[in-house]
Parts: C-alpha cells; structure tokens; sequence
C-alpha cells in the first residue's frame, strides 16, 4: 500500500530511479570499505569529479532534450583545457577562461551548424568532430604539453577556476550549482525550456506551432559545447596541466549520467537533476572501485557490470511504476 | 670467568626476549602502502612491479601492498587515481612524477598530512630546492643509461672485440622525450672522449620512414659506425638497414656496431644473436619492490635516504643475456616474451 503511494511520483519523475540507486549505492559503498570511500577526502574528490562530469551532463541533456546527441564534448573539454592553459600562462585566467569557454561554444556552434544545415544525424556529425577535435588536441601537443607550475597557480582567478578548495570542495561544484539553477531557471521559467523539450517530443509539432527547431537545436549545441569547455578550463584550473589526452572517454560518461538520470535519448523529457545524479553515481562506482584496491584488469569490467546493473535496477523501477 | 660469561648469555638471552617481543608487537602492526602507478596491466611490465609487490609482502608479512593503475592511462586520470589512494589514508604512496606540476598538488597535501612518498620510475626533474619533497626516488638514470652503455662499447673496442667508434648515431624516435635526448647525451659525453663524434637523428616510431631516415643518414655519412637506438624495438629496424646496406651490422670487429636499451625480449635476443652488442636494464623489479622496503623502513624506524636511489643501468651483454632471458621470461611469460621478439 505504502510502496505503491510512490508509483505516481515516480512515473511524473523518471529521475526518482537514479536518486534511490545512488542512495543504495551510497550505503553499500560506506559500509563495505572501511571508511576509505565515505571520508571528507574522498568525498572532495569526487565531488570534484562530479562537478567537471556534471557540467558536460548538463549541456548533453540539453542537446538530448531536443532529440540530438553531441559525442563530441570529451574533445571540446580538452579543447577547452589546453586554451585555458596555454592563455593563463600569458594573462589573467578568468581571460583565458573566457576564450576557452568562446572555443568549447564556437564547437558547439559548428557541430549544430552542421546538423542542422546539412541534416545528417548528429551522431554521425559529433563523432566526426569527436575525432577532429581530438585529432588537433593531439596535433597541438606532440612532444609536449601545456601546464603551469603549481608555485605559479596563487591568486583569486586560479583559486574561482578550479584550483583550490572552498569549505572542503573544490570551487569547481560551486560553478556546478550557480550553472544548474541557471539552466533549471531557463528550463522551467522561460520559453526557451518549453521549446526545447518540444522540438524534442515532436519537430513537426513544434514546427507547426511556430517554434524555431533549427534556431533551438543549434542554441542547444553552442550551451553543451560551451559547458564542456568549461568543464576543460576547470579541470586544466585544478591540474594545472593539459594534454591531448584530456577528457578522453569522458563523453561515453557523459551520456550514461543522462541516461542513468532520466533523459529520454528519444528526445523530450530530461531531468538535469537526474543527469547530476548520474554523474554523481559514475564518479562513486569509479572511487570506490580505486579504494577498495581492484586490479586495473577487472576495473573497467567491473565499472561497466555495475553501471548496466544501476541503468537495469532504473529501468524496472520505472516499469513498475508503470504497472496499474 | 663463568660469571661473566652466563652474565653476558643472560644479557644475550635478555636482548634476544625482547628484540622477539618487539618484532611480534611489529608483526601485529599493520601497514598499507599504495602503489599509483602509470604502467597499466595492458604492458607486460606491470608483471615487475606486481611481481615485487607480491615478493615484498611474502617477506613483510604485516604489510599489504595495493598496486592502482589504469589501462586508459592520461595525467588527468592519474591524478586522480592518485587522489583517491590519498583520500584512503595509506602508510605510504609510490608514484612516478609523470607531471610535477600536476602532481606537485596532490603529494604535497599527502605529505602534509604525513604520508611518506616515494618517486619511482620518474623524478621530479627540477632542482632540489623546487621538487617535491618526496622521501627518495628509486629508478633509473637516463644519462647514465647512454654514458655506462658507450663506455662499456669503448671498453670492448679496446680490447678490439669491435671496432674503435668514429661516428656514433643516436636514434631517437620522439625528438621532444627528455629522457631520451638524456640517454643520446650521455653516450655523447662518453664518445667524445675517444674522439668520436655524436650526431641525434629522429628516425619516428613508424617502422617504413625510420629505415628510410636511417639510410639517407648512412648513405650521407658513411663514416658512422655505431648507431644506438634509444628504444629497445628499434633496434632490429637499426640492423636491418646496415645489414641491406652490407655494412657488417652483427657484433664482430669490424662494420657496424649496435647498441640498445631496455631489458625487453627484442633487445636481449638482439644480444643473443649477436646483432647487438649491449643493451640495459633500469631494474624494474627494484623499482617496485626498494620503494616498498624505504616507506616500510621509513615507517618503522624513521629511515629517510639522503639522496635517490639508482636501480639502474645495469649492463646486458652475451655474458648474461641468457639470465636475463629466463628472468624476463619468468615474468612476462613465454608467449608474450616470443611475441615481443621480432627479429
């Protein structure tokens, strides 16, 4: 009686599934590790994680929203990386944080020009630019890589962009939050919300209804290209280091959260609460995975063994909510 | 005399008590060091490090050794590898400082809360006063790899097992490495004392245009007679260009003379062919286990080593090749030893 009072909430909010297994998870995790994974530390750590990774979460279900998908922000994160660091070396860093932020939305830019003109599915478009983008990170670097010493990192622009702590978190999750209440302002108060989740339920219907589709798309990819290249300026702001490796795969972690979270890859329904909470669960599944000392040759099957066990446990919980 | 002598057996039997009572209070005391390293289970080399790790714990048996690395390696993954076996509290860290900038962060926070560390593999390559304090680095030294391999070759042309160097060429397929150009500059400093000259060429790791920039430098000088590759599997690339160009490239005392680097199988059955006349080892099972023992000493005693600790270069030459062999084999197994030979 009391388990089925929560069908309806959970059917009206499909990211309840991701919040209950982060909360099991989070149980299973303190309690079976000895305090190594549930000390303020580690916590720090992956919150940190979870601050770049949610960044480019939000833009991917952003874009998700409208019915695309960009697989492409693991390059424009290191894009983004490398412009910060190899400007901070020269000027002040919020400037260099700015340009980094203008490349990751000029890729945004491209790849939605390209989707939407040319009208070729956006996974064939962004796993072009995957390469591309990655491909000039690495040309950028050969032989070598941007960093700055972590003597030179001092000041307030170092320590706002992700190179120091703030009540015990790295500065990067309070940009997570102020860009989360922005994006959930735009989303539920604005029109640009409705529009977007209406382009992505139906385009025709949208259409009809004078809504710009290509307009909101292409708004859509210049927001997750310019999140992901600040996610890059903040990681690069903490390591003080860049490489043409920097957000490799990060983008395959990316569109898990959204989906683990409660994005329908369909288009028309996401939750940016739910993809925060997604990379929440990837970044603990990761540390906890570290702490509790697993082989590096079990690691990434063990990762990808709970991740499909979490989307499965989503998933029935969703149909179940479904059932009369 | 019987009184002193049970007095000094009481005294010895005494100390013996005790110093067993203090070794199992020791025993009982655990402790957990952490290695973090960049060599993940997808190169064959991890085996020396887990292999050393597994040896030292059989020997310190209240102490567990956890070994983290990835098989995606990058820096940005690395630190936070790195991070999380910080947040875990361990008794001591080993880590290669693969980016003393971005590595600098973390380890001076587990420093400051009283973690020791260790360097192994990679130092910090700045000067003193700057590096991390770390306690010590255990590893290589990449100028003496190429110094200790060109006196050893000056010493066998003096014995006139090979022929006296006239023009050495250090082939180097990444021009920007450091630790490369370190190796070409001490077989440098070594040659130029005999009086023979040292040119760097980067000959790239795509195996068709080495051969070729290898052959346009013979052709174009063909008074070199030494080429050390400072990568062990460009060796037999090294070969195979003198070898077609008939410059008599097996170790003899007269033609071409080659050197190489690394204790893989490539560079050891070049020994034990005969096409190469040395190559190294860096003593990678040190570098897993030395690191182990100072954090372990460190711990206990309070041991801190007052400089770094060179695991390395050790010479391998026809003498001991088939030692080393049998010991590289042991650790990376047959098959994948014999697939990693490729002459």
């Amino acid at each position: 009686m009391g388990l089925s009072a929560a069908k309806p909430l959970i059917r009206r909010h499909a990211e309840i599934g991701i919040f209950l297994i982060g909360a099991v998870l989070i149980v299973i995790f303190a309690s079976t590790s000895e305090g190594r994974w549930a000390n303020l530390y580690n916590i720090g750590t992956i919150m940190q994680m979870t601050a770049t990774l949610g960044l480019m979460s939000l833009g991917v279900a952003l874009v998700i929203g409208t019915g695309e998908i960009d697989i492409s922000v693991g390059s424009t994160f290191g894009m983004g990386a490398l412009t910060y660091l190899w400007l901070a070396a020269h000027v002040d860093p919020s400037i260099a944080a700015l340009a980094a932020i203008v490349v990751g939305a000029a890729i945004g830019f491209f790849n939605g020009l390209l989707v939407t003109w040319t009208r070729t599915p956006s996974l064939i478009i962004t796993l072009g630019t995957l390469m591309i983008f990655r491909g000039i990170a690495i040309a950028l670097t050969e032989g070598f890589s941007f960093s700055i010493p972590y003597a030179a990192r001092k000041g307030w622009s170092y320590f706002l962009l992700g190179g120091d702590v703030f009540l015990g978190f790295n500065t990067a999750l309070y940009w997570l939050i102020a860009v989360l209440v922005v994006l959930m302002v735009m989303l539920k108060a604005m029109p640009f919300g409705n529009r977007l989740l209406a382009v992505g339920g139906s385009v025709e219907s949208a259409h009809s209804r004078g809504v710009r589709v290509e307009r909101i798309k292409l708004s859509a990819f210049v927001l997750c290209g310019l999140l992901a290249g600040f996610a890059g300026t903040l990681e690069a702001g903490k390591l003080g280091f860049a490489d043409g490796s920097m957000g490799r795969l990060m983008e395959l972690q990316a569109i898990a959260s959204c989906v683990l979270g409660g994005c329908l890859l369909a288009g028309g329904r996401i939750s940016l609460p739910g993809a925060l909470m997604g990379a929440f669960v990837l970044s603990s599944i990761q540390s906890y995975l570290v702490v509790t000392g697993v082989q590096p040759q079990w690691f990434v099957l063990i990762l990808g063994v709970i991740v499909v066990l979490a989307a499965y446990g989503d998933k029935s919980l969703r149909q179940w909510a479904l059932r009369k | 005399m019987n009184f002193k002598k049970s007095m000094l057996l009481s005294a010895l039997l005494a100390a013996t008590a005790l110093g067993g009572a203090a070794h199992a209070q020791d025993s009982e005391k655990p402790y957990r060091f952490v290695m973090v390293s960049h060599i993940g289970s997808n190169d064959p080399n991890m085996n020396w490090l887990t292999t050393s790790l597994k040896e030292f714990e059989e020997k310190y048996p209240n102490v567990k050794t956890e070994y983290i690395s990835t098989n995606n390696y990058s820096v940005q993954e690395h630190v936070r590898l790195l991070e999380q076996a910080i947040a875990t509290n361990p008794d001591g860290i080993a880590v290669p400082i693969v980016s003393s900038d971005a590595f600098e962060g973390p380890l001076r926070k587990a420093i400051d809360a009283g973690i020791p560390v260790v360097a192994f593999n990679i130092p910090d390559g700045r000067p003193e006063g700057e590096r991390i304090p770390y306690l010590t680095y255990v590893g290589g030294d990449e100028y003496l790899t190429g110094k200790k391999l060109g006196e050893y070759a000056l010493a066998k042309a003096e014995a006139g097992e090979i022929p006296k160097p006239t023009h050495v060429v250090c082939a180097s397929h990444d021009s920007a490495h450091q630790g490369l150009k370190a190796r070409c500059a001490g077989m440098k400093d070594a040659m130029e004392k005999a009086g023979a000259k040292l040119d760097e060429l980067f000959i790239g790791a795509e195996p068709a245009t080495a051969r070729n920039t290898l052959q346009s430098f013979l052709q174009a000088n063909p008074d070199t007679n030494y080429i050390f590759t400072v990568a062990g599997w460009s060796s037999p690339w090294a070969w195979g260009v003198a070898n077609e160009m008939k410059l008599d490239p097996d170790v003899d005392d007269k033609g071409m003379t080659i050197l190489t680097v690394d204790e893989g199988p490539v560079s050891i059955e070049g020994v034990k062919a005969g096409h190469v006349l040395a190559t190294n080892s860096q003593g990678f099972w040190l570098q897993g286990y030395a690191p182990m023992e100072w954090l372990y000493w460190n711990k206990k005693f309070g041991y801190a080593p007052q400089s770094d600790i060179l695991t390395g270069p050790i010479i391998i030459n026809k003498d001991n090749a088939d030692q080393w062999a049998t010991q590289v084999r042991g650790v990376f197994g047959d098959k994948a030893y014999d697939e990693q030979n490729t002459w």
